[in-house]
């Protein structure tokens, strides 16, 4: 645009120089075209908007068109799809038609008026020199000066009115600056060994009117393996947020080693704290990077060896590829159960001294369950580890086992004498065994 | 079913003629649209000569000559009536190209679409839904719009480049070979060049698509970065994809910035020379000062032709690849076809014979059927299944033990390798897809529902069924309660996907559809994800309600759903290895009561929790 612009400038000044009253006509109808430009491609926006949502309801039609395949098909309508597909295709045609249809209008209407303005300074011209006024080369500089002029202007306008747009998109680009970011630097570093204390913890979240958690209070040691037990809705994913301060609490204490949690840089808690999510995120790389990734310094036999404690290296073998494979949607479609275990072996890698289990064994046999825990337990002596479980036969071994409902820490004990309690431990270990003993009906 | 998709990389180094032969079929449809747009083109083109040469005349009669005043009138008027003439040619031109483009794309996008209904599953299992998306939005329209705005610009720059040399060589011959004379180093450079422009600018849009993909990454996986403190090496490596964007952007710009001064110089030498030659002819009095000003505004025009054909002979390069993969999806075969004898009788998916249709019994019988997705891996081995009209059978295995896969050849999304799945008595594939699943029920693990409203949405079971047969389908599932309570009721909109509804009620509105399909046979995945007691209680009610009466196939998890089926079916590597009630197979204690003990006990010990 500058260089449009600059062009313009230097040759109406030239212009100028050569001869006044010519170069007056040569640049009338300027104004003219620029605001039409401008004003134009304004009025334009709205037809360039409508043009884009209808692409954008085309494309969603199809993408839930093949999101739903089996549907289509097992209800067979094919016929209904397409009609359908037909009227939104037929709608973005129709929509862009008009929108280059009122361009070809714009550029036809300004390639006249300013082919009309050329047509002027060459009858003047000719007036002009023949009365002696200019001579022949400065005609000629006139005619081809003039198109130097013209034909960038046309495009200053649309380039302006483009900026519009673009000063919406700059707003919302520093909505996005502006927002306040997590602290993760500041804050103690102290050396985390594993022992927790939870101590009269209340915590909710901020547009919650409800507190989530309840006064809890309970303590590991080191080494330890703390399970937690309750039905969906009680706060277990809550305390795991609040371990790793996704969340900070709203009164009591939470100390690691005497150390006040919410005291605790936050970078160097999370690489202290090892924690498994429910449902885990592989990024689209290789098997074997995403095992790395928390750990780029990590050699083969680490990684294979996480690998191996996750109980899914044999299921990594098995693929063309290896621990070459992609994962992701470029690559093989891993199960949930499969994805677990890269995740696990992806947090165990890091050989931090805390690790949780959130519900992350949730997609895996029971077998397979009680495999990788023993695995674990083999090789982390010393690391204190949460399980949130829904199942008695993971919690069992646990050296302690919280029972959470609605937030509230109900009973605190071991398998054997929580068995013994009356509470809501026992009555699902009875049901338990008596449905293994009789195998009856519900 | 780890199978990989590979994105092709097709060759973009030469032309590949048959391919495009092939797309100019498809253009050819729109034959008298792009004589239309060419006429105009060349009116363009002849206009854009004509401007130079009255210039010549403006300087030779009437300044050049002193000559007669009186013909200016005339010459005004002919200006004039050129000017008009290319006001009006530029409009159309433009109106007829971008009809040309939109009904090109909407031809072909519908031709995608259709294609993309008939295709088989064996098709969607292994390509990407995103590689779907992008053939049939960003490459058919970057082909619309090199098939006409670009063949439209090789009209039009050819049409000037021979009207430029015709007019030169019928006013002056040797200045017009002296213009001429750059034109081939002029040509070479150009295609040179623009080759180059374009590829770099393809780079571009490559690391854009990844650094869409980084950028989505890292939203969906928040969590998980922040859980792993990754987001110094996140932000490491979407940095250097930003990083490669500027270079690449840079390098672009550098040669565009390259290309046109190398132009501009060649085009001044060109025009040094006939200022030169034809400079001292106009001294001599041999060369009227018209033409000579006449051949240097023809040097000048004549470049802009040649950088247009420049560019498009490299953009068809670039457009091959679109070309090639769009050409890809028009062609895939479906695999599952109906023979042309049972198509003469029933019809096609898409124009079915409905008044053939038998009606359906539902009796099924899977006779010696063998099922694999790939060779090495059999799924399902000479399986035989007898099922009587009316019967809930409940299949029971574990993940990859081949229940799905009953399914999926019963609904024939899928065909038997060997043996033949019957249909009261008769072979499957004797009669149409469209008959199969117009007596099909299927309800999916994760209900799949389609923006528009809750009612839409019921009424895709039977599109012709009236307001009180859509609110009695979402009565009997017990749908119609919540329904009322939403804030438009029927007219809700559900969301993209279903969005803005929870699971469960997704799944009960999914059930309202299957209800009024009524089908004779119905097949269920059930959901295992957990639900709240009280809709799950709902739903457990509706599949009740569901199953009355008809021949339904239940891939199940609930404890309730399996203990309720008139028939267990445990389904191990692709063999049923039990059959019968739930009483009888827990009495057997074999795999069943193990599975029982094992898997469905978690369940039972779920709905503890919640009730204590």
């Amino acid at each position: 645009m500058v260089y449009a612009i600059a062009i313009a400038t230097i040759a109406m000044t030239i212009l100028f120089n050569i001869y006044a009253p010519l170069a007056w006509i040569a640049v009338v109808s300027l104004p003219i075209i620029f605001l039409f430009a401008y004003i134009f491609f304004r009025k334009m926006q709205s037809a360039f908007q409508k043009s884009d949502e209808a692409e954008g309801a085309m494309s969603a039609d199809l993408q839930e068109n093949l999101a739903g395949t089996r549907v289509v098909k097992a209800f067979n309508r094919e016929e209904y799809e397409l009609k359908k597909f037909d009227k939104k295709n037929g709608e973005f045609r129709d929509l862009t038609f008009r929108l280059i249809q009122l361009l070809g209008f714009y550029w036809g209407f300004s390639d006249f008026v300013c082919l009309l303005q050329i047509l002027a300074v060459v009858i003047f011209g000719i007036f002009f020199a023949r009365s002696g006024e200019i001579t022949v080369g400065n005609f000629f500089v006139f005619i081809s000066y003039e198109g130097m002029i013209l034909w960038p202007i046309r495009n200053v306008g649309r380039i302006l009115s483009d900026m519009g747009k673009m000063s919406v998109s700059i707003s919302r680009l520093n909505e996005i600056l502006d927002t306040p970011i997590e602290d993760m630097v500041s804050g103690t570093t102290p050396d985390v060994k594993g022992d927790i204390v939870f101590d009269h913890v209340y915590f909710k979240y901020d547009d919650g009117d409800k507190d989530v958690l309840k006064d809890v209070s309970f303590s590991v040691k080191q080494g330890q393996t703390l399970a937690i037990l309750g039905p969906t809705g009680s706060g277990k994913p809550s305390l795991m947020h609040l371990l790793t301060r996704l969340y900070d609490y709203n009164a009591g204490s939470i100390t690691l080693n005497n150390h006040e949690l919410k005291e605790i840089q936050r970078h160097h808690l999370r690489k202290n704290v090892g924690i498994v999510l429910q449902e885990p995120f592989l990024f689209s790389k290789t098997i074997f990077e995403n095992i790395r990734m928390a750990n780029p310094k990590a050699k083969e036999p680490e990684v294979l060896r996480a690998a191996q404690i996750a109980s899914v290296h044999d299921v990594i073998k098995e693929f063309e590829l290896g621990y070459k494979t992609l994962v992701g949607e470029k690559g093989v479609t891993l199960s949930g159960g499969q994805k677990q275990r890269i995740a696990i072996a992806r947090t165990i890698i890091n050989n931090c001294p805390i690790l949780i289990f959130d519900d992350s064994l949730s997609a895996v046999d029971t077998q397979t369950d009680a495999s990788i825990r023993s695995a674990l337990r083999e090789v982390s002596r010393g690391v204190t580890t949460f399980l949130i479980t829904h199942r008695i036969a993971s919690a069992q071994n646990a050296d302690k086992i919280v029972v959470l409902q609605d937030g509230e820490v109900t009973q605190i004990g071991t398998h054997e004498t929580l068995s013994k309690e009356e509470g809501l431990y026992q009555r699902i270990v009875e049901i338990q065994n008596a449905m293994i003993e009789g195998g009856d009906d519900e | 079913m780890s199978e990989h998709f590979e994105e092709q990389e097709f060759n973009t180094d030469k032309l590949d003629t048959g391919l495009w032969k092939k797309i100019f079929k498809l253009l050819w449809v729109h034959k008298k649209k792009l004589a239309v747009l060419y006429f105009f083109m060349i009116m363009v083109a002849t206009v854009d000569v004509a401007f130079p040469y009255l210039n010549k005349m403006a300087i030779d009669t009437f300044i050049s000559g002193n000559g007669d005043l009186s013909q200016l009138p005339w010459f005004a008027l002919a200006y004039f009536a050129c000017i008009l003439a290319q006001g009006i040619n530029v409009y159309y031109f433009i109106k007829q190209a971008g009809l040309i483009e939109m009904d090109f794309a909407y031809d072909v996008r519908n031709r995608a679409f259709k294609k993309l209904q008939e295709l088989s599953f064996s098709y969607y299992d292994k390509t990407p839904l995103g590689w779907i998306m992008a053939r049939v939005t960003s490459d058919i329209g970057r082909l619309a719009e090199i098939l006409s705005w670009s063949l439209m610009d090789l009209v039009w720059g050819s049409s000037v480049m021979i009207g430029i040399t015709f007019v030169m060589f019928s006013v002056n011959w040797r200045l017009a070979l002296l213009v001429l004379m750059v034109m081939p180093v002029l040509a070479a450079i150009s295609v040179w060049f623009q080759k180059r422009i374009l590829k770099s600018y393809r780079e571009v849009r490559k690391v854009n698509s990844k650094i869409t993909g980084a950028f989505s990454e890292g939203i969906t996986g928040a969590k998980t970065t922040k859980t792993l403190v990754l987001e110094e090496i996140n932000y490491g490596e979407f940095n250097a994809l930003t990083h490669d964007m500027r270079a690449q952007s840079i390098r672009a710009a550098v040669l565009s910035a390259i290309f046109m001064p190398i132009v501009m110089s060649l085009g001044s030498i060109s025009t040094a020379a006939i200022l030169w030659y034809g400079g001292n002819q106009v001294l001599l009095g041999v060369l009227q000062f018209g033409t000579l000003m006449l051949f240097t505004q023809y040097a000048g025009q004549f470049f802009e032709p040649l950088r247009q054909i420049a560019r498009l002979l490299a953009e068809f390069q670039m457009a091959q690849a679109s070309a090639e993969r769009v050409l890809s999806l028009l062609s895939a075969e479906p695999q599952i076809v109906d023979t042309p004898e049972v198509i003469a009788k029933y019809g096609t998916v898409l124009n079915p014979k409905r008044e053939a249709y038998e009606k359906i019994k539902g009796n099924v019988t899977f006779d010696h059927v063998s099922f694999h997705y790939n060779p090495e891996e059999p799924v399902l081995r000479d399986f035989s299944l007898d099922v009587t009209s009316g019967q809930t059978i409940a299949l029971v295995g574990e993940t990859g033990s081949g229940k799905s896969t009953i399914v999926n050849l019963l609904c024939r999304f899928y065909e038997p390798v060997s043996g033949k799945i019957l249909i009261d008595g008769v072979d499957m594939r004797e009669r149409s897809i469209g008959w199969l699943h117009s007596n099909l029920g299927y309800v999916l693990q994760s209900p799949h529902l389609f923006s528009g409203s809750v009612r839409e949405n019921i009424r895709y079971g039977k599109l012709d069924a009236t307001e009180e047969e859509i609110v009695e389908a979402a009565k009997l599932v017990n749908a119609h309660e919540f329904i009322e309570k939403l804030e438009q009721g029927y007219d809700t909109d559900v969301g993209e996907g279903g969005g803005r509804l929870s699971t469960g009620q997704k799944q009960l509105i999914s059930f309202a559809r299957a209800v009024l399909a009524d089908p004779a046979i119905f097949v269920l995945d059930e959901a295992t994800s957990s639900i709240d007691t009280e809709t799950e209680q709902i739903i457990q009610h509706a599949i009740e309600t569901l199953l009355v009466h008809r021949t339904s196939f239940i891939i199940a998890h609930r404890l309730s759903t399996i203990v309720s089926a008139d028939r267990i079916l445990v389904i191990k590597k692709g063999r049923v290895v039990e059959d019968g009630t739930h009483g009888e197979l827990m009495k057997k204690k074999g795999y069943y009561f193990r599975l029982y003990t094992n898997q469905f006990n978690e369940e039972l010990q779920d709905k503890l929790l919640r009730i204590a």
